[in-house]
């Protein structure tokens, strides 16, 4: 029964929304309503129909012959979670939205494309094979473009077509990747893809074949999925898009529509090169780049929806960490894995409360200049206790579910230390590995303190009464609701590990290929205290070190904020937009031009071998001819001044004449070289010599 | 019976020459006769594809091997129902628009009538050519073809017709002639009576003449090539949207080029046999040309800004892409140029249609002025988009299947170089994503006060409803084309 319930769950959202833009246009509270109940509905039919995955059932189904190629549906422990995640975002995101976007325009569209990026996203999760992931994830990235433009200013405009390109980028290197696949494998199945990559390298090790299509088709799939995840050097869409976009949208695209990405990307890196210690080390390279390049942006930022988008960035980039560390532990791969899901979870909701906050702020401030929204969260306790909970998770404290994946994924780095005692430099590699894991977590810590001690401590003198202004009605109970749940969910999950995490984590690693852990972790050991004590440390060596002296400077005997990173480091604008809209439709523009027109090559010839004479030529004529030409210049300009005042003659004669006489003169040689002519002389000789004859 | 092949051939012929000699005074009955005729015409056609004569019928013979031949095998059927299905739609919106075009150039109803005239005899020419069963009968419908679309394109009848219409007969005619040539190879030397997919020349038979072979096929493949805008033949199309949109549709989307490109299925599969062809040099060159194109062509309509030659461009690359399935010569590759051949015509007819919308009655021409067009166009601009996003290949618009199948035949071949066409594709549909979302951004999403302030004129339903009617066929053709494609792997 339950396998039916996946298409349903696909459609309900999708159908939802036709029907809330159909509500929209008679009342607009009532598709509101109608929509917080279809997501709040969707997430409990998931959990009611489906919950024999607790017990390690898998639903599957498969629709044949449909879109060209099948649809193949899969429900497991890790799908579910997913999924439950993504419809819990999308519930609270929605509840909040009914106050946020009550100044909006267009909220109709936006609805509805809100709607159908829910379906998308839950049908990719739902995917049981490439091309049916494949599918909703291009319908994802075009329907959630709309949340991206929403606004419709310029710097939206801009943001959504990085967005657009990346994502459409993307999903033709992962298209072809996906093609290249077929044809090694055979499948595309994800279930199978596991043991068919094994089949298929150990018949290339045999035969001596090449690999090369297998791991290219891999890499390609890596790039598409690792666009929408915002891998480095794929991250460029995220810090210009969030801030752009309306704080709900934010919340949705970097708390789930990042993780569809990470999703494909355990897809490739535990099922095609599962145990490949060399895809795995260039993950964990890229992730510990990610991670630490992020946070360094969001440590620079001094917007705060800015920061909250390059912590993304820089989140995505601790998950990458635990997905590269299982490529390097193999069959042992179990806390690296459990990390992995974890932290996954775990991001969807630090970012739902974080990006919601920023809602807030932005639904009574319009502004998100850390200078001018400074001392907003003052006399706000919920608010403050809200973000709070959210901070203190990512910043990875004891206590809040941060703590609990980010020990693993730290764990999963000491396992892998371990292991490679035999080989002195990997060992060495994973040790560096570690120290910038641990720094990038207290600048994580740092940032959020920056954000923290602005928006709550600070006061702000110059605007204190617009701060206040708003004490008493700056959030209405749905949207408290919406910040609160996840807020506590966040202290409940990290307080009680072994109650929740340990379960889901069991649940979900049979996706990965991983073992459940064999013994339970203990979280609050001295070892894994020291971690965390550590990230907090730098991060707040950091905060008192660089923000508080290096990104601050005082100005009218008031210290702000200012924003110290370079302008024209951005990769963006320095490498990415020259490079396609500048330099290739340069190369390609040439060569078209060339050929253009249809005789290219015609063209070519009569410019070079066949090239005419220069038909205008300039009239000389002879002295005569240049005297009569005056003369009559002189004569039309006395008939100009006098006869013709009114329509005055503004011929050149001295030319005319020119003209004249080299056109008498081309006519008389031609007439004169004629046959004609010479028979006319001939003609007159004989009439003289007639002439002559009959009278003398 | 057997003759009742004959009539979806001769009857629009027929209908088109009566209302050229005998002029409708009225524009209602005018409109009646005409749509009454072709859906006759469209139910016969669907009624022969499914009641098809399994002998060739011979009509006339003028020499031992000269012998005129209907015959309505597979490609035929397929070929025929869609245009005949495609000319209703095409001539219900070229009612709306001419009539519009009527009253802005304030020329008379005479000058509609001939149009219709034309109009519908094409579209007996083009059955006429599907159903042709030897290559001789083929020829004929093919120049014929040629002869009968020119009044349509200098319809307007200013200088820029006048002067494309000429471009247009001159390339038309220079094609056909080196097809002659390779026409005049096929009955010498072949069996030329009637397509089979064994091919008509037997290659063992002339082991010396290989070469000779092979160079004439290649010079027919130009020859008719200039009919789908095959690199460096393609300028015409260009020029050629100068003409009224509805026949700029079916010029661009379904009548001309889809004919050349099925002419170019029936030399390839049926006249000299993919067999005799693969792997030997033609098929390399051809693949090189074609290749090309497709990369020239996505290129191009980047660069362009005029909103129907950006098409045009689109079009000319996209008809590459079926001779890509051509030049592949498997059955993976005439799966896939069938349909895309077909999915194509829906698409771009669509786009065609809907950019003769947005230029005659939003009074826009260039991409640049398009921003906002959405809200003032909703459905028209909503057609648009799914039509283009099809176009790009998108799942699960019906782009995607043929592109599918395209790469899926490119990787079949197994020969490294012919693989480069999956690349090719990848490049293509990057382009045409590029050349299309520009346009739908700024439909959609025009930035703030940068809005072209042309006054918009009511859209009447007989201009919507085909263009809701193609965007219902290409999604669903996009969800559910397993019937197509299991016809189509029949074929060979």
């Amino acid at each position: 029964m339950g396998e039916y319930v996946l298409p349903v769950m696909i459609l309900l959202p999708l159908i939802a929304g036709g029907i809330g833009y159909w509500i929209g246009t008679k009342n607009k509270k009532l598709r509101d309503r109608f929509t917080v109940i279809v997501t709040i509905l969707e997430l409990v039919i998931l959990i009611i129909s489906c919950s024999d995955v607790f017990s390690g059932a898998v639903y599957e189904l498969e629709v044949a012959k449909l879109c060209g190629l099948g649809l193949s549906f899969r429900l497991d422990g890790f799908r579910f979670l997913l999924s439950t995640m993504a419809m819990l975002l999308w519930a609270m995101c929605t509840l909040f939205s009914e106050q946020y976007f009550s100044h909006y325009h267009r909220r109709n569209r936006n609805y509805f494309f809100w709607m159908a990026t829910l379906s998308a996203t839950v049908g990719v999760f739902f995917s049981g094979d490439l091309i049916t992931a494949f599918l909703f994830f291009e319908i994802m990235s075009f329907t959630s473009y709309v949340f991206v433009a929403q606004e419709e200013t310029q710097e939206a405009l801009r943001a959504a077509a990085t967005y657009l390109a990346v994502a459409v980028i993307g999903g033709l290197a992962m298209l072809m990747g996906i093609f290249l696949l077929q044809n090694c494998l055979g499948t595309l199945e994800i279930a199978a893809l596991h043991e068919a990559g094994e089949v298929y390298l150990a018949q290339a090790a045999i035969g001596g074949a090449s690999t090369t299509q297998y791991y290219v088709a891999g890499a390609l799939i890596l790039v598409g999925f690792g666009a929408k995840a915002g891998m480095f050097p794929l991250h460029i869409w995220l810090p210009k898009a969030h801030p752009v976009a309306p704080a709900p949208a934010s919340a949705v695209l970097s708390g789930k529509l990042t993780k569809v990405g990470v999703f494909g990307i355990l897809v490739v890196c535990c099922n095609l090169f599962y145990g490949n210690q060399v895809v795995g080390g260039i993950m964990l390279v890229i992730g510990l780049v990610t991670m630490f390049l992020g946070a360094l942006l969001a440590l620079f930022s001094v917007n705060f929806k800015r920061t909250l988008a390059c912590s993304s960035v820089s989140q995505i980039g601790f998950i990458l960490t635990g997905v590269g560390m299982q490529g390097i532990l193999g069959e042992e791969n179990a806390i690296a894995a459990s990390g992995t899901i974890l932290h996954m979870l775990n991001h969807s909701m630090f970012k739902l409360v974080l990006f919601l906050v920023a809602g807030v702020i932005v639904q009574n401030l319009h502004a998100l200049d850390l200078n001018e929204i400074r001392g907003f969260g003052r006399k706000k306790p919920y608010l403050m206790i809200c973000y709070l909970f959210g901070a203190l998770g990512i910043g990875g404290i004891p206590g809040w579910s941060g703590y609990i994946s980010k020990t693993l994924l730290h764990e999963g780095i000491v396992e892998g230390i371990h292991h490679m005692h035999a080989s002195h430099t990997a060992a060495l590699g994973l040790k560096c590995a570690e120290i910038v894991f641990l720094i990038s977590g207290g600048i994580t810590c740092a940032y959020m303190i920056k954000l923290f001690i602005a928006v709550f401590v600070e006061k702000n003198t110059t605007n204190e009464a617009k701060m206040r202004a708003s004490d008493a009605s700056y959030l209405s109970l749905p949207g408290k609701i919406a910040i609160g749940i996840p807020a506590v969910l966040l202290f409940v999950f990290g307080t009680f590990p072994h109650l929740f995490y340990d379960r889901f984590a069991a649940l979900a690693s049979s996706f990965m290929n991983a073992e459940p852990m064999a013994h339970e972790v203990k979280y609050m050991s001295l070892v894994n205290l020291k971690g965390a004590v550590i990230s907090i440390a730098v991060g707040v060596a950091v905060y008192f070190g660089i923000v508080r002296t290096f990104m601050m400077k005082k100005e009218a005997g008031e210290k702000v904020y200012v924003n110290r990173w370079p302008e024209w480091l951005d990769l963006e604008n320095l490498i990415y937009r020259p490079l396609l809209l500048k330099w290739l439709p340069l190369v390609f523009g040439t060569i078209c031009r060339f050929f253009s027109e249809t005789d290219g090559i015609l063209l070519f010839f009569r410019k070079t071998l066949y090239r005419e004479k220069p038909t205008e030529q300039l009239y000389i004529g002879t002295r005569m001819t240049y005297k009569f030409g005056r003369i009559a210049n002189f004569g039309v300009k006395v008939l100009n001044r006098t006869v013709r005042k009114n329509h005055p003659v503004t011929k050149d004669y001295v030319v005319t004449f020119a003209q004249l006489y080299e056109l008498n003169k081309r006519r008389n040689r031609m007439i004169e070289s004629s046959l004609s002519y010479a028979l006319l002389l001939f003609c007159v000789g004989m009439c003289i010599t007639m002439i002559y004859l009959l009278f003398i | 019976m057997e003759y009742l092949i004959l009539i979806p051939v001769l009857l629009t012929i027929v209908a088109g020459a009566l209302l050229y000699a005998f002029r409708f005074q009225s524009r209602k009955s005018r409109e009646i006769y005409l749509l009454v005729i072709l859906v006759i015409n469209c139910a016969l056609v669907w009624w022969i594809a499914f009641n098809a004569p399994v002998e060739p019928l011979l009509i006339a013979r003028f020499a031992d091997n000269l012998h005129l031949t209907f015959f309505v095998d597979g490609p035929a059927k397929i070929f025929s129902c869609l245009v005949a299905t495609l000319w209703i739609p095409a001539t219900v919106y070229a009612f709306d628009y001419m009539e519009h075009e009527r009253h802005h150039l304030e020329r008379g109803e005479e000058w509609v009538n001939s149009f219709f005239a034309f109009y519908t005899m094409t579209c007996g020419i083009t059955i006429g050519l599907a159903y042709s069963g030897n290559p001789l009968t083929m020829y004929v419908f093919f120049e014929a073809l040629s002869l009968v679309t020119l009044p349509l394109v200098i319809h307007l009848q200013n200088n820029r017709s006048v002067r494309a219409g000429r471009k247009y007969l001159r390339y038309m005619l220079g094609g056909a002639a080196f097809g002659f040539i390779t026409l005049v190879f096929l009955i010498v030397y072949g069996d030329a009576s009637t397509f089979t997919t064994a091919g008509m020349i037997d290659f063992s038979a002339y082991p010396e003449m290989t070469d000779l072979l092979l160079l004439v096929y290649l010079c027919g493949f130009f020859g008719f090539g200039v009919k789908t805008a095959l690199f460096p033949f393609g300028n015409w199309l260009i020029s050629a949207s100068v003409a009224p949109s509805p026949v700029t549709a079916l010029l661009h989307a379904v009548a001309v080029v889809k004919a050349g490109a099925f002419v170019l299925i029936r030399l390839t599969f049926y006249c000299f046999g993919a067999h005799n062809l693969s792997g030997t040099w033609v098929q390399y060159a051809i693949f090189a040309v074609v290749a090309f194109t497709i990369c020239y062509g996505s290129t191009m309509a980047v660069k362009e800004t005029h909103f129907k030659r950006r098409l045009a461009y689109s079009t000319m690359s996209n008809l590459s892409y079926i001779l890509l399935g051509v030049a592949m010569m498997n059955k993976i590759g005439l799966v896939a140029a069938f349909c895309h051949l077909v999915f194509h015509a829906f698409m771009k007819i669509c786009c065609f249609f809907c950019a003769g919308v947005v230029m005659q009655r939003g009074d826009r021409n260039y991409v640049d002025e398009l921003d906002g067009i959405g809200k003032d166009m909703p459905l028209v601009m909503g057609c648009f988009t799914i039509a283009g996003i099809s176009l790009v290949g998108i799942p699960p618009l019906s782009g995607f299947v043929s592109k599918w199948k395209l790469a899926e035949s490119a990787i079949a071949t197994s020969d490294p170089i012919l693989t480069i066409g999956a690349a090719v594709l990848l490049y293509s549909a990057l382009m045409t994503a590029v050349y299309i979302l520009t346009i739908v951004v700024r439909a959609w999403f025009p930035a703030k006060g940068s809005s072209v302030e042309n006054p918009v004129s009511v859209v009447g339903w007989r201009m919507k409803l085909p263009l809701v009617f193609f965007t219902v066929v290409i999604v669903l053709f996009g969800l559910y084309a397993q019937p197509l494609i299991s016809f189509l792997e029949k074929l060979m």
